[in-house]
């Protein structure tokens, strides 16, 4: 009950601390900008199109990547456990396991994979 | 005393934030500005929200004016403006701009009025009048300017559903008042995403002063280029070639008359330092750029100490900024400097803004750093009295020349020139150029940026004719980089043919069909390329 209790005076807290926090934003913002003001600045013409858009991220070869090798990690933990009793043979098959990976990533690097320009 | 004086007079106290524009005739200010550049009672900063003072520096060519309007309504309140306009360029234009403004006689300030003269070339009367300018807005002793455009969107907001985006997925609607960026081709993997149309100048810092340009980004690699009209560019018919030689740009003097060689390389020094420090600002080393915008300020032509040899030599002062210079490329080259890390300065010039050798002939230091020995003071007999050797780069990677070669090539030719200039003071102080006739192998001056042939067209309008071609698949970063290695003047590219004229040609030179077709050119895809 007691967290139950802590955790609601969590969350009042919190949106007191937003109302308050809102209010003041409200008190120290600028007065009105003009039209021109609310575009970025370019050099001193307007954008002809709204930067509303789907920007591309050419990284998403490196962010799939290091997504898969973080997965790897969880597989380490059931191996960590064991690795103890297990000795040498549970290191060899992990050890074959990131060799396989990483002869992967060097190919992709080789072919270019990795370059995103 | 409130607490609002209070704060006032703490944010009167502080360095006032300028941002500057760069009208027409600024050449003819440079060394000023960057005296004002280095002054501690400002601060030159590259967005208009930042500023309190807009500087507006030179004429009003009629292309900018609306682009400063919006620069000007764009700055934050408060605002006010100092602009630095020489007489001749006093036009009606630019008096009725001043009203619109509401600028008052102290917010003028003319480099030619006696009592605004000073040794600094009028950097001293424009600072105090920045400074005046921002302590009288921050303590509220004048108002702020109000904005000139009026205060209305593009056009109505007509969204359809919660977000304005049309109600048809993604596409479509104009959320307040703009279109949204639509899908197209993609040049480097070919995955179909939003081409965002991007408007770029005249007044972009990253960009050289007065660059136009339309960019197709997708993430952020250009897709494809159009160069705007440069709002410089004068009708050739006009004869406005004459103007060359007269903004203090003592190379296009050198076509025309004799010049002393020591104050075209001092002149070739200041420049190409002038050059590096903005191109290591662009890099973020701002500090290193300052020290050698110094430097390049020690460089300057004294005219009148160089012409009165009775003096003594009359180059001793150049002797602190060569080593100077000279230290800072042994610097730049050694691999284990603090200041270029093989992922600093180096890495993010290396490679970027290859051209191909066989479109660079007669353009200066961006031609000698893709290993092309092509300098016309080699078959000047006053250089070669000197003992003169063109520099050039030779490194595997000055096949077609890249950013990082264009930067060590300008700064050996800094520490060459000064050498010159000191040796030019040993050996009489020759002169160089004059109206000699010219024939077919033409006797040209080389300038900073490349040759210059009397009659022909000056190496900027050269080099803006490359522009398209070398942004496109570039990313943005390297695209700046890549702009900033040309140094591009966009003043000198509108300005039209150089003075003095070939033996047979007697009238200035009429536009020609290319002349007019390079200025708002949409190049052809990356590949296809010649």
């Amino acid at each position: 009950m007691a967290a139950l209790g802590a955790a609601f005076a969590l969350l009042l807290g919190t949106g007191i601390a937003f109302a308050v926090l809102r209010f003041v934003g409200d008190l120290l913002q600028p007065p009105g900008t003009s039209a021109p003001q609310r575009v970025p600045f370019a050099g001193g013409r307007p954008p002809e199109v709204h930067a509303w858009s789907r920007y591309h991220v050419r990284y998403y070869a490196m962010a799939l990547l290091f997504l898969a090798f973080d997965m790897e990690m969880v597989f380490m933990y059931p191996w960590a456990v064991v690795f103890v009793q297990e000795g040498m043979k549970a290191f060899a098959e992990m050890l074959m396991f990131i060799v396989i990976l990483v002869l992967g990533i060097l190919y992709a690097w080789r072919e270019g994979a990795l370059e995103w320009a | 005393m409130g607490l609002k004086d209070r704060l006032g007079r703490l944010a009167a106290a502080a360095p006032a934030p300028v941002f500057v524009l760069a009208g027409r005739g600024t050449a003819r200010l440079a060394p000023a500005l960057d005296r004002l550049a280095l002054d501690p009672r400002l601060r030159f900063v590259d967005s208009p929200r930042q500023a309190n003072v807009l500087l507006l520096a030179g004429g009003a060519a009629s292309r900018l004016l609306r682009p400063a309007l919006r620069v000007h309504d764009q700055m934050s309140r408060p605002r006010g403006t100092v602009w630095w306009l020489p007489g001749e360029e006093r036009s009606p234009a630019a008096l009725r701009l001043a009203r619109t403004l509401g600028l008052a006689a102290g917010d003028l300030v003319d480099p030619d009025r006696p009592d605004h003269a000073d040794p600094a070339g009028g950097a001293e009367a424009v600072a105090r009048a920045i400074v005046r300018r921002h302590r009288e807005l921050v303590t509220g002793v004048r108002a702020t300017e109000p904005a000139v455009l009026p205060d209305e969107e593009p056009a109505p907001w007509r969204g359809v559903g919660p977000f304005g985006q049309g109600g048809e997925g993604m596409m479509g609607g104009v959320p307040y008042g703009r279109p949204m960026a639509m899908r197209g081709p993609d040049l480097s993997d070919g995955l179909e995403l939003d081409r965002l149309p991007v408007r770029l100048g005249p007044f972009y810092p990253p960009l050289p002063s007065g660059l136009v340009l339309d960019l197709d980004l997708q993430g952020d690699v250009i897709q494809a280029v159009t160069v705007g009209a440069n709002p410089f560019d004068r009708p050739a018919w006009r004869g406005d070639g004459d103007r060359h030689g007269r903004d203090g740009d003592p190379f296009a003097a050198a076509l025309t008359r004799p010049v002393p060689l020591a104050v075209l390389e001092r002149a070739r020094a200041r420049h190409h330092l002038r050059w590096l420090a903005r191109v290591l600002a662009l890099l973020g080393l701002d500090a290193l750029g300052r020290r050698v915008l110094g430097l390049s300020l020690a460089c300057a032509p004294v005219t009148a100490r160089v012409a009165d040899a009775a003096e003594g030599n009359p180059a001793d002062d150049l002797e602190p900024p060569r080593r100077a210079v000279e230290d800072l490329a042994r610097r730049l080259r050694s691999r284990i400097s603090p200041i270029t890390p093989p992922w600093g300065l180096a890495g993010a010039t290396r490679g970027v803004g290859r051209i191909a050798r066989s479109r660079l002939a007669g353009l200066g230091p961006v031609a000698r750093a893709a290993g092309l020995p092509d300098d016309a003071r080699s078959d000047d007999p006053a250089y070669r009295a000197l003992g003169f050797e063109p520099i050039v780069q030779r490194s595997e990677d000055a096949e077609g020349g890249d950013a990082w070669t264009r930067l060590l090539q300008r700064l050996d030719e800094a520490v060459q020139a000064l050498d010159l200039a000191l040796r030019a003071a040993r050996a009489g102080d020759p002169t160089v150029g004059g109206p000699g006739v010219v024939g077919s192998a033409g006797r040209a001056i080389e300038g900073p940026r490349g040759r210059l042939i009397p009659g022909g067209d000056p190496p900027s309008a050269r080099l803006l004719a490359l522009v398209a071609e070398l942004l496109e698949g570039l990313e943005w970063g390297d695209a700046v980089i890549a702009l900033a290695s040309l140094d591009l003047d966009l003043e000198e590219a509108g300005r039209g043919p150089l003075p003095g004229r070939t033996a047979g040609e007697r009238e200035p030179r009429r536009p020609t069909r290319a002349d007019r077709t390079h200025r708002s050119h949409r190049t052809r895809r990356k590949g296809e390329v010649a």
